[in-house]
């Protein structure tokens, strides 16, 4: 096992949060908030408050790690590759598309006893990429000097969750997670009239606690049909911030560092609510709704505000499953799913809206203790209105998962 | 465990690997998010208010000799006031080697040839009398003096040698020759000596103890004119063997140390007579917001940063990365072409209370220093465009570091070294303060600032 969480920590750190596509949404606020959830629900459209697994670990909704099958703990890692092609008015038309691979999440998991599940998790909450070349003016003057700016870094989540069976049928869970990051802006200024350069490196330091409550009643309808419907919250929370500005000159002199503390950005309150339902433990249609009150943070900018978001998605999961007695062993599975929604932004009056479709197929293997999965998702984002970017983009996800046994030498898998 | 490589994980892996081989990195160009961001912090800010004080400083004695020119002239300069330029300078044998002259070698004349040098200051299309005359003293330094001044001079016979009226082109290189009269016989003896070889010719010193110089002067027009100090007291006469033929025997410059210029100003007649004769400096505050450069005459324009150090006091300041310093010579002070013409290079001289020129303001260039000259750009369209630029940049970081004894520091604008006391061009400078705002002296301070 050891060997196991060894690779999986050599590849998360390999992999890392690097995020080099480019998003120029990321400049405003905490950056693109993911909505992705990066495990087995990706594949229809991360829809999955009232969604359970007893293998894969459902973060969508901590409830739902009751789920886990007894016995044994698991590991997840997810990744992802993502190519996007830009278009709108800011894009330059010989270089409007990126591409980039990371990974994104890093789990692990056990049913610790019959009503009691328990977890932990690395994942991204935020992520910023951008860059773009500008002028500033010298103050006093008409002469505009040019500028580039880039900015990178993402919000984290190291998340902790538990789950309970308070009674047959009905788990609540806690996500409780810690929000630690950095977002990074440098601004490169130069001019060669004046023989000065100067770099401004802004690194906001993001911290705090965030939790997430979730439910999940689940209960079968009949001899064919299983039903769960499920919901999560999320208190409003306020990301403690530092920010460090430095500035050098061309030499590399150290002209200014100033660290200054404040409530940056504040967390809504975020509502989460989904249904599903499963035929004969094969066919499942599921479908979700959230609503995040952005609107009451009033963190507003020029040109910009932060709105509330509303998203719904649908998926749908076909299983193959192998019976072995009484046990269903799933050697399979095919998803789909779509949503729509809009983002936390509003930019020159355009709240920016995402849509997209994706595709999962799912194996586990039934000779060692690995199963994976792979996503496609093809989406858009924002409007060539306003001034704005359309970005069409196309990602390819992927979990692998490891389970063995937890404390016990029983039964063996295989 | 051993069979967890089987064929169909390895497949998947490898499928994996390939995903993130392929999308690899790689950033489109998107020019998004500038109205977005938070980018106050850095700025840099130009300051073009700060005040620039002006003088005039002024020098009672100027070093003329050695100065390669000869200024002879009288003129009447409307910022200035009236300027006579006079030379005195002594003269030996071009060579101590006296020809062997044929018994019937006859004198013939004696003149004072010069060659302008292009220099000129003032109204050129008049004709100047030139005059030499003889030195009564011999040109020689007092103890512990090694310089001859604008004020200096020597006693002279009050009769001209010779004289000449003459008009000339400057810009062709015009020569001037002066015939001196046979009547005072100076021709007949000097040639006398050469006939007979005299032991007077043959040592400089024995020579110029018998003749001790001359002064030349020019009067009659508004213009002095700048000469070569290659000038020659040539002695023509002539020989007759199987031909006829013409000779010469020169005169040529003693020692450049004993040839100066004497500069009399009289500035009665405009603002600068407020120095008096005591007063070593007078703020353009005193003489119509202007400051003046002549330092032939002793004029030097001197600047000052009296508020430089008011930068520090800005929160937001954190180092001053550039300045430039743009003076304006006033406009109908000078014209290109016509009387008076602007001073084609001016350095920038570090200077502190006492107003002695010290070392120049210099810039990188290549990766060599080189002397800074004011840039003189002349516009004849527009008089205002028209403008020396210095890049203070080094020097006020330098004055902003000091921190005591700074309030007299400041940069003298005069001629380069070559240049400083060889020509009376001028210039005539409006101050922060001068009533034609275009014409005002500009310091243009660029610094980082940071704001949080």
């Amino acid at each position: 096992m050891k060997k196991y969480l060894f690779i999986a920590s050599l590849l998360y750190t390999v992999g890392g949060y690097s995020q080099n596509s480019n998003s120029p949404y990321s400049v405003i606020g905490i950056g693109d908030i993911e909505n992705n959830f990066y495990n087995r629900t990706s594949g229809m459209a991360n829809t999955g408050y009232a969604y359970r697994n007893d293998r894969y670990m459902i973060n969508n909704n901590p409830a739902s790690y009751t789920a886990l099958q007894q016995q044994f703990f698991a590991i997840e890692l997810s990744g992802r590759a993502q190519f996007i092609n830009y278009a709108g008015t800011p894009v330059n038309t010989t270089s409007n598309s990126s591409k980039d691979f990371a990974i994104k999440r890093l789990a692990v998991g056990t049913k610790i006893n019959k009503h009691w599940a328990s977890g932990i998790g690395l994942a991204p909450f935020s992520t910023a990429n951008y860059g773009f070349s500008a002028t500033k003016p010298i103050t006093g003057s008409p002469v505009q000097l040019p500028a580039t700016y880039d900015g990178n870094g993402s919000v984290n989540q190291v998340y902790w969750n538990n789950a309970v069976e308070v009674f047959k049928h009905f788990s609540l869970g806690v996500q409780a997670s810690y929000l630690f990051g950095s977002l990074n802006q440098t601004e490169n200024l130069f001019t060669s009239e004046l023989q000065e350069s100067l770099t401004t490196t802004r690194q906001v330091f993001l911290r705090n606690f965030y939790f997430t409550y979730g439910a999940q009643y689940y209960l079968p309808i009949n001899k064919h049909w299983d039903a769960v419907v499920g919901g999560t919250f999320s208190n409003k929370t306020k990301l403690a911030s530092e920010a460090t500005v430095t500035v050098t000159d061309n030499n590399g002199q150290l002209l200014s560092s100033v660290i200054t503390k404040d409530d940056y950005f504040k967390l809504p309150n975020s509502t989460g609510v989904g249904v599903s339902l499963t035929k004969n433990k094969k066919y499942t249609w599921t479908a979700d709704y959230k609503y995040q009150n952005w609107t009451a943070t009033n963190f507003s900018g020029p040109g910009y505000s932060l709105q509330d978001v509303n998203r719904g998605s649908v998926g749908f999961e076909v299983a193959n499953k192998k019976q072995v007695f009484n046990n269903y062993f799933e050697r399979s599975y095919f998803q789909a799913g779509a949503y729509f929604g809009t983002s936390y932004l509003s930019i020159n009056g355009e709240q920016l809206k995402e849509m997209g479709v994706t595709f999962g197929y799912g194996f586990t293997s039934l000779r060692n203790p690995l199963a994976g999965h792979i996503v496609l998702e093809i989406g858009q984002r924002g409007t060539e209105k306003s001034g704005l970017v359309k970005e069409k983009f196309v990602n390819i996800g992927f979990t692998v998962s490891y389970r063995d046994f937890w404390f016990t030498k029983g039964r063996k898998y295989n | 465990m051993k069979k967890m490589f089987t064929r169909k994980t390895i497949y998947c892996l490898s499928v994996l690997f390939s995903i993130a081989f392929f999308a690899g990195c790689d950033k489109a160009s998107i020019q998004f998010g500038q109205n977005y961001i938070d980018n106050g912090n850095t700025n840099i800010v130009l300051v073009d208010s700060m005040t620039v004080g002006l003088s005039t400083a002024w020098k009672d004695s100027v070093i003329t000799s050695q100065s390669g020119a000869i200024l002879l002239g009288v003129a009447q300069d409307p910022y200035f006031g009236k300027t006579t330029a006079s030379s005195y300078l002594s003269l030996v044998p071009s060579t101590n080697t006296i020809p062997d002259l044929l018994p019937n070698a006859q004198y013939d004349s004696i003149t004072v040839l010069m060659k302008c040098n292009t220099d000129y200051y003032g109204d050129t299309t008049t004709a100047p009398t030139w005059s030499v005359k003889q030195l009564t003293t011999e040109i020689a330094l007092p103890d512990a003096q090694f310089n001859f001044y604008n004020t200096s001079s020597f006693p002279v016979n009050s009769t001209a040698l010779g004289t000449r009226t003459l008009g000339i082109h400057p810009s062709n290189g015009d020569s001037v020759n002066i015939k001196l009269d046979n009547s005072n016989g100076l021709g007949a003896t000097l040639f006398g000596m050469l006939r007979r070889k005299s032991d007077t010719l043959k040592t400089n010193t024995t020579f110029t103890r018998f003749f001790k110089g001359l002064q030349l002067l020019a009067s009659g027009a508004n213009v002095v004119y700048g000469f070569k100090d290659s000038i020659v007291l040539r002695l023509y006469y002539h020989e007759t063997g199987n031909f006829y033929t013409n000779k010469t025997f020169d005169f040529t410059l003693n020692n450049t140390n004993f040839q100066f210029n004497h500069i009399e100003a009289d500035r009665s007649s405009t603002p600068l007579t407020a120095l008096g004769t005591t007063k070593r400096e007078i703020a353009s505050t005193l003489t119509g917001n202007v400051g003046y450069s002549q330092s032939a005459s002793g004029l030097y324009l001197k600047l000052t940063f009296p508020n430089l150090r008011n930068l520090l006091q800005r929160p937001d300041y954190i180092k001053l990365i550039n300045a430039q310093l743009i003076i304006k010579p006033i406009p109908g002070s000078y014209s290109y072409h016509g009387y008076f013409a602007l001073p084609p290079q001016l350095v920038a001289a570090t200077t502190d209370a006492l107003n002695e020129p010290g070392g120049v303001l210099t810039v990188s260039s290549g990766g060599s220093a080189v002397t800074e000259t004011g840039n003189l750009f002349i516009d004849n369209q527009d008089q205002y465009n028209t403008s020396y630029s210095y890049d203070v940049t080094s020097y006020l970081i330098s004055q902003l570091a000091l921190l005591n004894n700074y309030q007299a520091n400041g940069l003298l604008l005069i001629p380069p070294s070559g240049s400083r006391y060889s020509t009376l061009k001028r210039l005539v400078a409006g101050d922060s303060k001068y009533p034609d705002v275009k014409a005002r002296v500009q310091l243009r301070i660029y610094y980082v600032s940071v704001n949080h």
